[in-house]
């Protein structure tokens, strides 16, 4: 079952999201997708994930120090999605 | 009548009571800025008034010097706008710039004044900060020795980064030149400003014109797709967003099922525009992409506005410019540049541009093809790979050092007695984040050509880092 968010989203995110959003960002593969992000692919991939959870992610700057990676951008968001870092 | 009585130490008199004239002028319950709250022209008159006291408090007199080193904010505008309207000469630092770069930009413009934040950080992804400004005096300041009242560091495509500088008449006459686009916004419209205050586009082209034509300046609360739209929406005034083509491409990705009748159309610069970008901003949005091409050194140049020109921009008015040997020129009648001549830069009155292009004779359409040196554009940030590759090569135990761009900015090293690790913590201190490189490989030696020279195909330096993977 899919994690919710308090209030009642489906919160599930994974690396393979994360990879799939970011590849969107210049039509790419998802295997050309390198697992550090620049700032550019970073305010997509928050974009994209504002867009698809309906949310606005109020990211600290402690947050998008740790989202430097694929792995770490997935970790965070993650933890926003479900702890409700983001608000509706 | 605005300006000092005492004689400029320069010897060359300021443009008097020019901020006044053409920036602050006109109703003062007139709304001119939204920054979360609506800012009226008179308001911004008390904010300026408040942080010319403050800055003459630091001692800062008309033919003085300073820099700001403020995030985007009401802050900045007023100190700046405070700043000019004293008659003193201001540099402007990017916020995002380290304290390395900060103190090397210091000991070089030697400002008697430093604004900055009274806190830094909270600044990434949101379109303006609210900061309280610190005025601290550095007793080694100079006066200024021009007249120029805006002074900017550009990166170079070689050696140091060059010293840009512009008078009160250039940036003038380059409103002016707004003034006559029948497509720029004008008043009674409003512009949501994505690019950043402190370069030349958002700074010319969103702050200074906006103010001087009557036209609200919005920014956005949030850089994202979303926030962008949010202040899009906020107000039912035509309105023209101008950001940088990253900014368009967001936005035409955005599947947000909100309509937008009040956008009237979205400007770009700062770098080429994506093949195939302004149509699908336009099948999305139903209004054109517009672009601007211009430089720090000179300000906006040429445009198309409507799109119909794609990729081609029309020269604005008075702007001459030709081709020589595949470069762009641009009739200047002085070199932008402060401190030592380049005759590679400017000679002649022509400023050597180092874009590629060319010029329709017939219709006078210039077509931007990319640079011809090092500079690329990182979200319309220019970063000089010279620069990073020099920094890269000065950090100890770095033995050699190549740095490319290959989708995204890579560093090839050569290391002793230091490790990767290391390596990456030194950049954090010495590099602002959109110049750091993004992958560091590191190889017993780089690959050569035969003559000697340290190769810089990317293609060549990728193979070799794939032979030794665990670096």
């Amino acid at each position: 079952m899919s994690p919710l968010s308090p209030n009642g989203r489906d919160t599930s995110l994974g690396r393979d999201d994360v990879v799939a959003m970011l590849a969107a960002f210049g039509n790419r593969e998802p295997r050309q997708v390198d697992e550090a992000l620049g700032s550019l692919e970073l305010t997509w991939l928050i974009t994209e994930v504002e867009q698809r959870y309906g949310v606005a992610l109020d990211l600290s700057d402690e947050d998008l120090d740790r989202m430097v990676t694929v792995s770490g951008a997935t970790e965070v968001l993650r933890e926003a999605l479900i702890g409700g870092a983001g608000h509706a | 009548m605005l300006g000092s009585a005492t004689p400029h130490p320069s010897g060359v008199p300021p443009y008097d009571g020019w901020v006044d004239h053409y920036l602050l002028a006109g109703p003062a319950d007139e709304p001119c800025l939204r920054l979360g709250r609506t800012v009226t022209r008179g308001t911004l008159l008390d904010l300026v008034a408040e942080q010319q006291k403050r800055l003459s408090s630091a001692g800062l007199e008309s033919g003085g010097t300073v820099a700001l080193r403020l995030p985007p904010s009401l802050t900045y505008i007023a100190v700046l706008l405070a700043a000019w309207r004293s008659g003193a000469q201001v540099s402007l630092l990017d916020h995002r710039l380290t304290q390395a770069e900060v103190d090397r930009a210091l000991d070089r413009l030697a400002p008697q004044v430093v604004v900055t934040a009274d806190r830094t950080g909270g600044a990434a992804l949101r379109g303006y900060s609210e900061v309280e400004a610190l005025c601290a005096r550095r007793p080694e300041g100079r006066p200024a020795r021009s007249g120029h009242c805006l002074i900017q560091l550009s990166s170079g495509s070689t050696g140091p980064s060059k010293v840009i500088a512009r008078t009160p008449q250039d940036l003038v006459r380059e409103l002016v030149r707004y003034d006559r686009l029948l497509d720029y916004p004008a008043r009674g419209a409003r512009v949501v400003l994505l690019a950043s205050v402190v370069h030349v586009l958002g700074l010319v082209g969103g702050l200074l014109q906006c103010l001087h034509a009557g036209v609200r300046l919005d920014f956005p609360e949030r850089l994202t797709g979303v926030g962008i739209l949010d202040a899009v929406a906020v107000d039912a005034m035509p309105t023209t967003v101008l950001g940088v083509p990253f900014h368009a491409e967001l936005l035409a990705a955005q599947s947000d099922t909100r309509r937008f009748p009040q956008l009237t159309r979205m400007i770009v610069a700062g770098e080429l525009t994506r093949p195939g970008l302004p149509a699908a901003f336009t099948a999305r949005y139903g209004v054109p992409l517009g672009s601007m091409f211009g430089m720090t050194e000179l300000g906006m140049l040429a445009t198309d506005l409507t799109g119909r020109h794609h990729p081609s921009v029309e020269p604005a008015d008075g702007i001459r410019v030709r081709v020589q040997d595949g470069e762009l020129l641009i009739a200047a009648a002085a070199s932008p540049y402060l401190g030592s001549a380049d005759p590679t830069r400017w000679a002649d009155g022509w400023l050597h541009t180092r874009d590629a292009a060319t010029v329709d004779p017939q219709s006078g359409l210039l077509t931007l093809l990319g640079r011809l040196d090092s500079q690329i554009s990182i979200g319309g940030l220019k970063v000089d790979l010279t620069e990073v590759e020099r920094t890269v090569a000065a950090l100890p135990g770095v033995s050699e050092a190549v740095v490319v761009h290959d989708d995204g900015i890579d560093a090839y090293l050569a290391l002793e007695g230091t490790t990767v690790d290391i390596v990456q913590a030194s950049l954090v201190r010495e590099l602002a984040p959109y110049k750091r490189p993004r992958r560091l490989h590191v190889l017993p030696g780089l690959p050569r050509t035969t003559t000697g020279k340290t190769l810089r195909d990317p293609a060549a330096l990728r193979r070799a880092a794939a032979e030794h993977p665990a670096s």
